[in-house]
């Protein structure tokens, strides 16, 4: 795959798509401490891994529109928002994930009239994630329907976590799962840990299997929604 | 031999599964700062300082253009956040011109920024790990 740009990205926040408002991403970033650990025999320094932390900083043009910028991020929640960037919109490319606390809310009126708002999401409990989206971006599941299968390219043994934006449903109580199968055609199963909450409007949740979970190579989306409404969702899988 | 530029150079770094993986292509600009801690031990008979070296330390900071191909820059870093403590890797880095370091590191961070261009760049820090001084060959 060759070297590509950001155009084409996609920038979610909670259960709306502010892809058409965020002009820029400053950070998506993962930091883990630095432990010193030398011992008084060696010459050089010792070290390993600490805690993980992360964060999401963007600034977005403002939008005062419903659904847009500017109400969807004055609000400045006292709870865990999630934020994700995906890398285009087709099921298997990149995507990051964080949940945590908006810190801030800084409003920009530049002398040229511009005005943009810059936000930092700080990392709650866990780091900004990396995994690859179960959705064609934002993808429309009609009553109970699947996503594409994404070949994991082997299968893993440390479990995973997954991510659920839900921007619209027109009807019913829909129910996103995500599934693994050990050939991608056959043996779908839903994941254990990996459902999210039945939904009848818009919502967003991390959720995450036990440790140590064995998740087969192939995995997809399944959308179940007795009612037969249409749940407009975006999902990343983040494989441990 | 001829003074010379850093073109062109090899960097590989492992993943977090220890295997080697050749992010070159990837990599628009890279910094290696080998230091010494310095301890100043100088008499109050001496005009001037006297001083010895301390422990060795290494910093690699990497920077490059996204790239979401498999085992190239974003496969080797996406598991930072992660990965095992206790899990290091060998970066190797060599000039065509002459020269290559290896040491084992731990990667601090993974940052990527997305310009109003439209530019999706990314950054890493590695710090060295195991207690050997990276070696010059």
């Amino acid at each position: 795959m060759p070297k590509t740009s950001a155009i084409g990205d996609k920038f979610f926040v909670g259960p709306y798509d502010l892809s058409g408002d965020v002009g820029s991403v400053q950070t998506v970033g993962v930091t883990r401490a630095l432990l010193d650990v030398t011992g008084i025999e060696q010459s050089a320094y010792h070290r390993i891994l600490g805690r993980a932390d992360g964060e999401m900083s963007f600034a977005a043009w403002h939008n005062p529109s419903t659904g847009q910028s500017h109400p969807v991020l004055d609000v400045m929640a006292t709870t865990d928002i999630i934020c994700s960037l995906a890398d285009g919109s087709t099921a298997g490319a990149a995507a990051a994930s964080i949940i945590g606390k908006q810190v801030n809310y800084d409003s920009i009126i530049g002398a040229d009239a511009s005005y943009v708002h810059n936000v930092t999401v700080k990392s709650n409990g866990y780091p900004v994630e990396w995994g690859v989206m179960q959705t064609n971006g934002t993808q429309s599941f009609i009553g109970t329907a699947q996503g594409g299968t994404v070949d994991g390219v082997a299968q893993s043994t440390s479990g995973g976590a997954a991510y659920l934006h839900l921007f619209s449903i027109s009807g019913g109580t829909v129910t996103f799962s995500v599934q693994d199968s050990s050939d991608g055609s056959t043996g779908w199963a839903n994941v254990t840990g990996l459902a999210f909450t039945a939904a009848s409007g818009t919502t967003f949740e991390r959720v995450a299997t036990a440790a140590g979970a064995t998740i087969k190579r192939y995995t997809r989306l399944n959308g179940t929604n007795p009612g037969g409404g249409t749940a407009v969702a975006f999902v990343n899988f983040v494989r441990y | 031999m001829a003074k010379s530029s850093a073109l062109t150079t090899t960097i590989t770094i492992d993943d977090s599964g220890g295997t080697g993986r050749d992010i070159s292509a990837d990599v628009t600009n890279f910094s290696i700062n080998t230091s010494r801690g310095e301890q100043d031990i100088t008499g109050l008979d001496k005009s001037a300082m006297e001083r010895i070296l301390l422990r060795s330390d290494t910093t690699i900071s990497l920077s490059g253009v996204k790239d979401m191909g498999t085992n190239l820059a974003h496969d080797v870093f996406k598991t930072v956040g992660t990965q095992a403590g206790t899990v290091t890797r060998t970066a190797v880095i060599g000039f065509t011109s002459g020269g290559t370091v290896t040491a084992e590191m731990v990667p601090a961070n993974y940052n990527i920024t997305v310009g109003a261009d439209g530019a999706a760049t990314w950054s890493v820090d590695l710090h060295l790990a195991n207690g050997t001084a990276a070696a010059w060959t």
